[in-house]
């Protein structure tokens, strides 16, 4: 065996060590988040009710399979969502500083969000608890079809994009500013706290959906993987090995958006972990794209679920929304990371 | 040249400015003092001089009864309901520059007082201090003689609302129902009753609030000597059953009403001190509360919000109740098994009248001790004896 192929292998197999950690982080604060909760229910009785749910009492079933399992699951797809369109996007528009919150995807799920809270949308009402994730998700569409269109016209350079992101922010911005100042304080308590962030709403009805998109973007988005490590050396570079730089871009694009619209429909506005997943498992792994992007994912999910795990721990009773806490926490972490970075 | 020009305007800019100052304090509408008397709180001396200290401790004279004020929070603690109480069909008359809380929170309210009172739709609208959309200019030019707020407001106004009011000669006046207190509810009627010249009518209003309150809490006080404060949880359903609504600890709004008549809500081991927030849901089934109390209005943005209030009908409400009570693993807490869920009206609080409210809270929280209330019935007394409006509707539901 060639001395390259050695070291290669010990490359690959420190990073594929990487990634097992990382799986496991997730597992163990997912557990946790089974585990912990106001009621204080005994180790033996969450077991009971797991794995043997037809002997634990009802009230414990329905804490368990209702009320702890679903924002446990709902905080590991979401933040694996947002960690992986938030590193797609990173790569597509070559630039450390774009997410799906930079291009004004969030904002404007949170405009339609507020619109369907404020208004309750009228004849709409029959789609139930589906209607402000379905207006919000609409919304945060129109933003990224606004940022189709214009970059269409400039044949997708990733300048052009992150301008029309930047302009759909305080488009929208302005839209919700404009909401919230003609809000009633109840329709305005519940918008504040949409955007906030919350996972309370996980129920078995939308996790599916939500998995459905993920797994479905992850596969597209990953057999992609070389050519966006390609991409990331130049476009030049990229167009002489033969690859349509122009089709990648907007095909990523289209991806991230259905994901993060899916993702923030349902939880709200949850923001930082599309930034961030993403630089920490750069940190971790560099930047070649079959190993960026999935731990990019499993940062965001570690993340969101240790976060999770917090919520209950600082405020046990009370909704304390999450999208304030996973910037509390992941900040300071994601400082450490930076200053400890050796190169 | 043109830095003549600017000299010139900056000029007449200060003579404005100076005239106007002027003409603000020389209107001799109103003196300030901020020494407290320590005896009456209102007090009307020989020459027919009106004296009173707000709830914030300032004392104001007036030479007369003042004829139009500006008000804010009409829905919630300000106060229009008194002043309603006081002035009858006649009181869109005092009004010269208010809130729009009403039309934009109590619909059905609005929609019933303006069916009474044709009149309120004409008066001013100026906005809300409390939001930065208050129209100081209208307000100003309104013709108000002071302005009449909730002390709740205090914070939001005292360095940019009241001081550009009094400026213009318009003194800030607080009154306070949301403590809930005897004694503020009763020094707000009487600043109000002192300042329009109507004493009379605010003693009575007095006198049928403290009677009903004071009923209850003797009785109630006399009860826990040998009882334990049941549980209750307070939902304002104002979202959907999917999403818990906010909850009130016993020191907060709602909250506080349901511990000054013996009960215990499950929110004040969770929640700050005097804040509102939603609990969760795995809290609220493993905390199991004797009673659940849902307060209802009319959203119409949120069409699986409770319904209450004037247009609400019995048989919707139930249905509405039903699907909350759906919730996860809530068909299982006692308090839905033994049928001790209730509703009440979201904003029946911060009023004379919620002495009618008082007396639902108690009969929830002990139902055999207070069977003999009835308090529809004391709010429609309070209605038809004071009030220009007609009650209809459904104000507190057992489910």
């Amino acid at each position: 065996m060639s001395e390259a192929g050695f070291e290669y292998r010990t490359y690959t197999g420190k990073k594929i060590a990487m990634m097992g950690a990382g799986i496991i982080i997730c597992l163990i604060s997912f557990i946790l988040d089974i585990m912990i909760g106001s009621s204080n229910l005994s180790l033996s009785s969450v077991f009971t009710s797991l794995f043997n749910s037809s002997e634990a009492d009802s009230l414990t079933n329905v804490i368990i399979w209702k009320l702890r399992l679903p924002t446990a699951v709902m905080g590991i797809l979401v933040g694996a969502s947002l960690g992986l369109s938030g590193a797609a996007m990173q790569t597509i528009l070559n630039n450390p500083l774009a997410s799906p919150y930079t291009l004004g995807i969030s904002a404007g799920a949170g405009v339609g969000a507020s619109i369907a809270l404020l208004t309750g949308l009228g004849s709409l009402a029959v789609l139930g608890s589906f209607l402000i994730p379905l207006s919000a998700f609409v919304f945060a569409f129109l933003a990224c079809l606004g940022i189709y269109l214009i970059s269409k016209i400039k044949r997708f350079t990733p300048e052009t994009m992150v301008l029309s992101g930047i302009g759909m922010v305080f488009f929208f911005q302005a839209l919700q500013s404009f909401l919230q100042y003609t809000a009633s304080p109840e329709a305005l308590q519940s918008i504040v706290f949409w955007t906030f962030g919350s996972l309370q709403k996980a129920n078995w009805t939308n996790i599916p959906i939500i998995a459905v998109v993920f797994l479905i973007v992850f596969v597209i988005v990953y057999t992609h993987a070389w050519k966006l490590t390609a991409m990331k050396l130049g476009d030049e570079k990229a167009k002489a090995l033969g690859i349509d730089v122009e089709r990648l871009r907007m095909v990523m694009f289209i991806m991230i958006s259905l994901l993060t619209a899916t993702a923030v429909a349902f939880v709200g506005s949850i923001g930082f972990i599309g930034i961030v997943g993403p630089h920490i498992a750069r940190i971790l792994l560099g930047e070649d794209q079959r190993y960026y992007l999935p731990m990019s994912s499993i940062c965001g999910a570690a993340i969101l679920s240790i976060a999770s795990v917090a919520t209950k721990l600082v405020v046990p009773g009370a909704v304390f929304p999450i999208g304030i806490l996973t910037s509390m926490i992941g900040v300071p972490f994601f400082f450490i990371l930076i200053i400890k970075k050796k190169r | 040249m043109k830095k003549r020009r600017i000299i010139e305007i900056l000029a007449t800019v200060l003579i404005f400015a100076l005239l106007l100052s002027a003409c603000g304090n020389g209107s001799g509408k109103a003196s300030v003092s901020t020494q407290t008397p320590d005896s009456a709180q209102s007090s009307k001396s020989e020459n027919s001089e009106i004296t009173i200290t707000d709830l914030d401790g300032k004392t104001y004279t007036f030479d007369k009864p003042l004829d139009s004020v500006i008000i804010q929070w009409s829905c919630s603690g300000g106060p229009f309901m008194t002043m309603s109480a006081l002035f009858g069909k006649d009181v869109y008359k005092h009004i010269a520059a208010m809130d729009d809380d009403i039309q934009k929170n109590r619909m059905d309210m609005y929609e019933q007082f303006c069916k009474n009172v044709p009149e309120l739709a004409n008066v001013l609208v100026a906005g809300n201090m409390d939001s930065d959309d208050f129209n100081l200019e209208a307000a100003i030019s309104s013709g108000a003689e002071a302005a009449i707020i909730p002390i709740g407001l205090k914070e939001a106004v005292k360095e940019s609302v009241q001081p550009k009011l009094e400026a213009a000669g318009i003194p800030v006046i607080y009154i306070d129902y949301h403590a809930e207190t005897i004694e503020n509810h009763t020094k707000s009627t009487q600043i109000l009753g002192a300042l329009f010249g109507k004493e009379e009518r605010a003693q009575e209003l007095i006198d049928f609030y403290t009677s009903h309150v004071e009923t209850v809490y003797n009785k109630v006080a006399e009860i826990l000597k040998t009882k334990e404060r049941p549980t209750v949880y307070i939902e304002g359903a104002y979202k959907s059953p999917e999403e818990y609504g906010n909850s009130y600890p016993n020191d907060f709004m709602w909250g506080g009403m349901c511990y000054n008549v013996g009960a215990y809500s499950i929110a004040t081991d969770v929640l700050k001190e005097s804040s509102a927030g939603a609990l969760e849901a795995e809290y609220v089934l493993s905390s199991n509360p004797d009673k659940i109390i849902f307060t209802g209005s009319y959203w119409p943005a949120a069409p699986k919000s409770i319904r209450m209030g004037f247009q609400a009908s019995e048989e919707q409400t139930r249905e509405l109740i039903s699907a909350y009570l759906d919730r996860p693993g809530w068909r299982e807490l006692d308090a839905v098994k033994n049928g001790e869920v209730y509703v009440v009206h979201h904003s029946i609080g911060r009023e004379m009248f919620d002495c009618a409210s008082m007396e639902a809270l108690a009969k929830i929280v002990f139902p055999d001790e207070f069977a003999d209330l009835d308090p529809t019935a004391t709010l429609r007394e309070y209605y038809n004896t004071f009030l220009p409006y007609d009650l209809a509707g459904l104000w507190y539901m057992k489910y």
